[in-house]
């Protein structure tokens, strides 16, 4: 396997785990602020971290993004 | 520094990712348990395991330097149960029946399901010791 090859497949495994964890940092972080609703200081600590981690999360798909060419080529 | 009740589980948390850990830090405190330590990696959860005691350790799967696995390894030679999390659910294959783990979880982890875990390695931890 090529160099370029074996980096692209450790690329996609680290895009794919960067991604997978900023879901599951979104979807735990939901369960915790139902847990701390009667808690306002807690609650806007939560409501922080959750903005931070769909920051990153839209960062990462701008990446993405940005290697997939503008339009095909037609011809 | 504040004494913990002596009642309380020690549990460690190692895992790579810092919001991940502030969330499973908040679900194990929120269970009753104290967070005695917190590792970024595989390497620095051996060696913090290895100066403090701890009664069950959560292990993120897929860290850099030392990955879960290999520090569940050397970690549950010291008797200390370790459950493994990771956020690749196809990954719950590969690990599921593999000495040291307790016990695997898939990311997202709900508190529900991390109680059970804990309750789960402790019981282990304890037939272990007691040779059953």
């Amino acid at each position: 396997m090529s160099t370029d090859a074996r980096s692209a497949i450790v690329d996609r495994r680290k895009i794919k785990h960067d991604f997978m964890n900023d879901l599951n940092s979104l979807l735990m972080t939901l369960e915790a602020l139902q847990m701390v609703r009667e808690e306002p200081d807690e609650f806007a600590e939560l409501v922080a971290l959750m903005q931070s981690t769909i920051n990153s999360f839209v960062a990462r798909i701008d990446a993405v993004l940005k290697l997939i060419p503008d339009s095909a080529d037609p011809s | 520094m504040r004494a913990e009740s002596p009642s309380k589980v020690r549990v460690a948390i190692a895992d790579d990712d810092a919001t991940q850990r502030i969330l499973l830090q908040l679900f194990v405190e929120r269970l009753g348990h104290h967070v005695a330590w917190q590792a970024e990696n595989g390497r620095q959860a051996i060696s913090l395991c290895g100066a403090e005691r701890v009664d069950v350790v959560l292990m993120d799967l897929d860290m850099p330097e030392v990955d879960g696995l290999e520090a569940a390894d050397q970690i549950s030679e010291w008797g200390v149960p370790v459950v493994l999390i990771s956020g690749m659910p196809d990954s719950q294959y590969l690990v599921l029946e593999l000495e040291p783990i307790v016990s695997h979880l898939t990311k997202p982890v709900s508190m529900q399901t991390l109680n059970s875990a804990i309750l789960h390695a402790l019981v282990d931890s304890a037939r272990k010791r007691l040779g059953a």
